[in-house]
């Protein structure tokens, strides 16, 4: 059983997912009836966001960011089990565990990983949408710098 | 739902029973001595007592192997040798061969907090106790206590403000015994 | 300062919180707020409250701004006080703000820069004319407009992230390597400022600041001392991507983006001493959010602490206390709001030992006007 090709690999789930509305990912991961172990306690809290300064490298903290995490194992009634997780820049716990158990679902293609599957395809959908829109932006406002009356050159 | 089974298994992973269990800490660390309960948090008293102290800011030293690894997981905070960690869960039967932080002048606060566990409170040799929140005098029976415990702990609460504040836990109860709080053991 | 307890002050405070829901509901045909559209239509205002409450959160953003009815201050204020209420999980490893996903990239200092400039969105050049037009905007235009502008936009192959003018330069050789950083931070949420303090806690301090104090004090700088004229060697607009390690794999992974605007200013600094080499100096300004005169105003007391922290400061702008500790929103307004709370046993023992001085002196006049 393997993922269509240019299926997006596993360290972009957690983002993609976190695109679409959050009942409809939550609502699959119930759906999937499979016995839910918390491996740490699915949080929300804040993480501080380190960068370094483009003039110096000095590192620096710029500011927090909401961060959502979840680690699960995931038995389905066959006995296969799978551990998931996910981190999320959100407060939601809750939609970070829903994302874990499908992340498990996904890698080890558990029963029922078609509908996990597809709701990857369907964030990274909505994020290429995204992703045009931005490319629009700077399409539409890129500076030609050639100069006047030089345009038949180029 | 299966969604939900798992988080409401253990209710001490939940915020109110870490707030309930917090006041009642607080009014350990207020009177010394004082026998409180923990056993309504659905598991162990040393368990409740870390799964409501203990965050990602802290550290924990567990010298003789108390905590279960699943469990050490949930506590999200991080592992400290026993000599710098901020809170150290022990044996109490076990004679401490270890020097727990003790802070500094400028941060007292960061002496550890050691929580012993020993076999029963209540019942065992008393120990007779003095100091502020106390009045007069008060008795707190212990069993299963090293007495090398209470030798060092004089050392270590000699130079107030630096020190360690202890708490006492059975299965289902705990008591606390802040730095400032004088044990005289009595002869059985 | 004692403060006497009265009775009555609790139902004039609840009639307050009333009053204040009473004019932002208006009158029985007003529609409520909707936080999509105070994200989307001021998002400008977003950028600014999420930059100066510390905490990207663009929804709470936008949902303080509807509660504290537009005061920023206010509302900066509501996103630190959430952020107090959360536990901290983690610090992020260093992030690669490379790999920022631009929608805005300018150069003022060098024309030709790897991939180009791109003005993305921008009222630099508009005029400003108020447009009338957006008096009666009708919905179905206004939903038009964002499909139009996409159908119409050109084809292209441009990436999404472009590589830092800087790190350009010094492949380049034309300016020295970037020197290697060790060592967690300062972390401006843990530990207060005990001057001196490293640069890591003047950004961080700086990236949170208050828009206004931030540009004024900058903008003392800009009018005439110091260094010859900076200019912006590069302006960027866009979305980082935030990698973490994920729990199972422990490999990177992709978990959100953060819109933030980075901006490096670039001078020569003429040397004290007569004869020295010039060289140039570099000034770093990020915050949250789409904020450019903040960026800019950053990068430039940036600079100016720079100097000042080896030279020593020759005008207040160059002197890290002075910046750093008048630029925080909310400290400063609350201390200014703070004169609002009573003050009635402090300002009657004011009178009285004024009473007592002028009675002493003799001054009869100041009595007579005293109708106090």
């Amino acid at each position: 059983m393997n993922l269509p090709s240019g299926f997006p690999p596993r360290n972009l789930w957690s983002a993609l997912l976190a695109q679409l509305p959050s009942d409809q990912v939550r609502s699959a991961a119930s759906a999937l009836d499979y016995e839910v172990v918390d491996i740490t306690l699915p949080q929300s809290g804040l993480g501080l966001m380190h960068l370094h300064d483009s003039a110096l490298n000095d590192g620096f903290y710029l500011g927090e960011i909401p961060v959502a995490r979840a680690h699960v194992r995931v038995r389905c009634v066959d006995g296969q089990e799978a551990e998931g997780g996910a981190v999320l820049v959100d407060d939601r716990a809750r939609l970070a565990r829903a994302i874990a158990v499908l992340d498990a679902v996904l890698a080890a293609r558990l029963p029922g990983w078609e509908a996990a599957a597809k709701l990857v395809a369907q964030g990274q959908a909505a994020q290429e949408q995204r992703a045009q829109t931005r490319r629009a932006l700077l399409a539409r406002t890129h500076v030609d710098f050639s100069l006047l009356g030089q345009e038949e050159d180029e | 739902m299966t969604a939900m089974t798992d988080l409401t298994a253990l209710s001490i992973w939940q915020a109110h029973t870490q707030q309930r269990l917090f006041r009642r800490l607080l009014e350990a660390f207020a009177y010394p001595g004082r026998l409180l309960d923990a056993a309504d948090s659905g598991t162990t008293a040393r368990l409740a007592i870390l799964a409501t102290l203990l965050d990602g800011e802290v550290d924990l030293a567990d010298p003789h192997g108390l905590i279960a690894p699943e469990d050490g997981l949930r506590l999200m905070t991080s592992a400290a040798a026993p000599e710098q960690a901020r809170f150290v869960v022990a044996d109490a039967a076990r004679a401490p061969d270890f020097t727990p932080t003790q802070g500094s002048l400028e941060s007292p606060e960061f002496g550890a907090t050691l929580l012993l566990e020993v076999e029963q409170l209540g019942t065992g040799s008393p120990l007779l106790l003095t100091g502020p929140g106390i009045a007069a005098q008060t008795r707190l029976a212990v069993q299963g206590l090293h007495p090398e415990w209470i030798a060092r702990r004089a050392d270590w609460v000699s130079a107030y403000p630096l020190g360690v504040d202890i708490i006492l836990c059975d299965a289902t109860h705990f008591a606390a015994l802040p730095r400032t709080t004088q044990i005289i053991r009595e002869a059985l | 300062m004692g403060y006497v307890a009265i009775k009555g002050g609790k139902a004039a405070i609840e009639g307050a919180a009333a009053a204040t829901d009473m004019l932002r509901a208006g009158s029985e045909y007003a529609e409520p707020l909707v936080l999509d559209a105070i994200e989307g239509q001021l998002r400008l205002l977003v950028s600014r409250v999420v930059s100066e409450g510390g905490l990207y959160h663009p929804k709470l953003a936008a949902l303080a701004i509807k509660q504290f009815q537009g005061d920023t201050l206010e509302a900066a204020f509501a996103l630190r006080a959430y952020r107090s209420t959360k536990p901290r999980l983690l610090e992020t490893p260093p992030q690669n703000t490379a790999h920022m996903r631009v929608i805005r990239r300018i150069s003022s200092a060098f024309k030709d820069i790897p991939g180009g400039q791109m003005l993305g969105p921008t009222y630099d050049y508009a005029l400003r004319l108020l447009d009338l037009g957006l008096v009666d905007e009708n919905p179905e235009d206004f939903r038009a407009i964002a499909r139009r502008f996409l159908a119409d936009a050109p084809d292209s192959e441009l990436p999404d992230s472009f590589p830092k003018v800087l790190d350009a330069l010094r492949a380049e050789g034309l300016l020295p390597p970037l020197k290697p950083v060790a060592g967690a931070p300062f972390d401006i949420t843990r530990q207060p400022l005990i001057f001196p303090v490293p640069r890591a806690a003047a950004l961080a301090t700086m990236a949170r600041a208050e828009t206004g104090s931030l540009l004024a004090i900058a903008y003392s700088n800009m009018r005439g001392y110091g260094d010859v004229h900076p200019t912006i060697a590069e302006l960027r607009v866009g979305y980082v991507p935030v990698m973490l390690p994920h729990p199972v794999t422990g490999e990177p992974m992709e978990v959100g983006e953060v819109l933030m605007t980075e901006c490096e200013v670039v001078a020569m600094f003429e040397g004290d001493e007569h004869g020295s080499r010039p060289t140039f100096t570099l000034g770093y300004g990020a915050c949250f959010g789409h904020n450019e005169v903040k960026a800019i105003s950053m990068a430039i007391l940036d600079r100016a602490l720079q100097k000042g922290m080896t030279d020593g400061a020759t005008n207040p702008s160059e002197d890290p206390e002075f910046v750093l500790l008048h630029v925080d929103g909310v400290d400063s307004m609350g201390f200014a709001s703070h004169y609002k709370m009573p003050h009635y046993v402090t300002f009657q023992s004011d009178m009285d030992r004024l009473r007592t001085t002028q009675t002493k002196t003799g001054n009869d006049t100041a009595r007579q006007k005293d109708s106090v």
